[in-house]
C-alpha cells in the first residue's frame, strides 16, 4: 500500500461506521489498547486502595506487552529457526 | 468503567459497526452484551446503518457452494462489511470488554465491605464506654 493509497483511504475512512483501513496492516499493534483497558479494568478490581492505582495500570500493561512480545519471539525462533534444523523423518 | 469503554470503543473503532453482530457473531455477542447496553445499541446500529444498506452499498452475496446459483432471491452483503484482522480484532476488543465488565460484576456480588471507618466506640475516651452504665 503506498502513501498516497493510504492517504486516500484515511481520508475516505468513516470512523465507527467502517473498518479501520491501516487495521489490515499495523493489527500488531492493536495489543496496547487492548494491555491499557484490561490492565485498567483488573486493577480497579484488585486493588485495595486507588493511591498507586496508574503506576499498577502502567506496569501491568507493560508486562503484557512485554509477555506478548517474548511469545512472538519465541514462536520465531521455534518455527524459522529451530524446526527446519531437526532431521526429517 | 474507563477500561471496559477503552475496549468497546476500540474495538467498535477498529472493526466498524460489523464487529458486534448479533445474527452472524452470536456466540462472540453473547460474551459482548455482557458490556452493557451499548454494545446491543450497536448491534441494532449495525442493522439499521451497514446491513440495510443507508450507508455503504449492498452486494450479492457469492454463492456458499459451487455450481450454479440455486436460491431465487440472492443474499445481500454491505460494502462495509469488516473482513480479516479489522474485523476479528474488532470482535476480539468489544469480547474482552465484555469479559472484563464481567469480571467488575462478579467482583461486586462477592466483594466483602470495608471495616466501618467509625466503630461504637469513635468519639469517645476509652474509660467513657466503662462509665455508660454509671451515667
Amino acid at each position: 500500500m503506498t502513501a498516497a493509497t493510504t492517504m486516500s483511504a484515511l481520508l475516505a475512512h468513516m470512523p465507527f461506521i467502517e473498518p479501520f483501513p491501516l487495521a489490515h496492516r499495523y493489527w500488531w499493534l492493536l495489543i496496547v489498547p487492548v494491555a491499557i483497558g484490561v490492565s485498567m479494568a483488573w486493577k480497579a478490581v484488585r486493588l485495595k486502595t486507588l493511591e498507586e492505582y496508574w503506576r499498577h495500570v502502567v506496569s501491568m500493561s507493560v508486562q503484557v506487552v512485554l509477555g506478548v512480545a517474548g511469545i512472538a519471539v519465541g514462536l520465531y525462533v521455534l518455527i524459522i529457526v529451530v524446526l527446519p534444523r531437526l532431521p526429517a523423518e | 468503567m474507563i477500561g471496559v469503554l477503552i475496549l468497546v470503543v476500540t474495538g467498535v473503532f477498529v472493526g466498524g459497526l460489523d464487529a458486534v453482530d448479533r445474527d452472524e457473531d452470536r456466540l462472540w455477542f453473547i460474551g459482548q452484551a455482557v458490556a452493557g447496553p451499548l454494545v446491543i445499541g450497536v448491534s441494532f446500529a449495525n442493522d439499521a446503518i451497514v446491513k440495510s444498506g443507508r450507508a455503504g452499498e449492498l452486494l450479492d452475496a457469492p454463492s456458499r457452494t459451487p455450481g450454479p446459483r440455486v436460491e431465487t432471491k440472492p443474499a445481500k452483503v454491505s460494502t462495509l462489511k469488516g473482513l480479516a484482522h479489522p474485523n476479528e480484532f474488532g470482535s476480539l476488543l468489544v469480547f474482552l470488554g465484555g469479559l472484563m465488565n464481567l469480571v467488575v460484576i462478579l467482583d461486586a456480588l462477592v466483594r466483602v465491605p470495608p471495616e466501618p471507618q467509625f466503630g461504637p466506640g469513635f468519639g469517645r475516651r476509652a474509660d467513657d464506654l466503662g462509665k455508660k452504665g454509671a451515667a
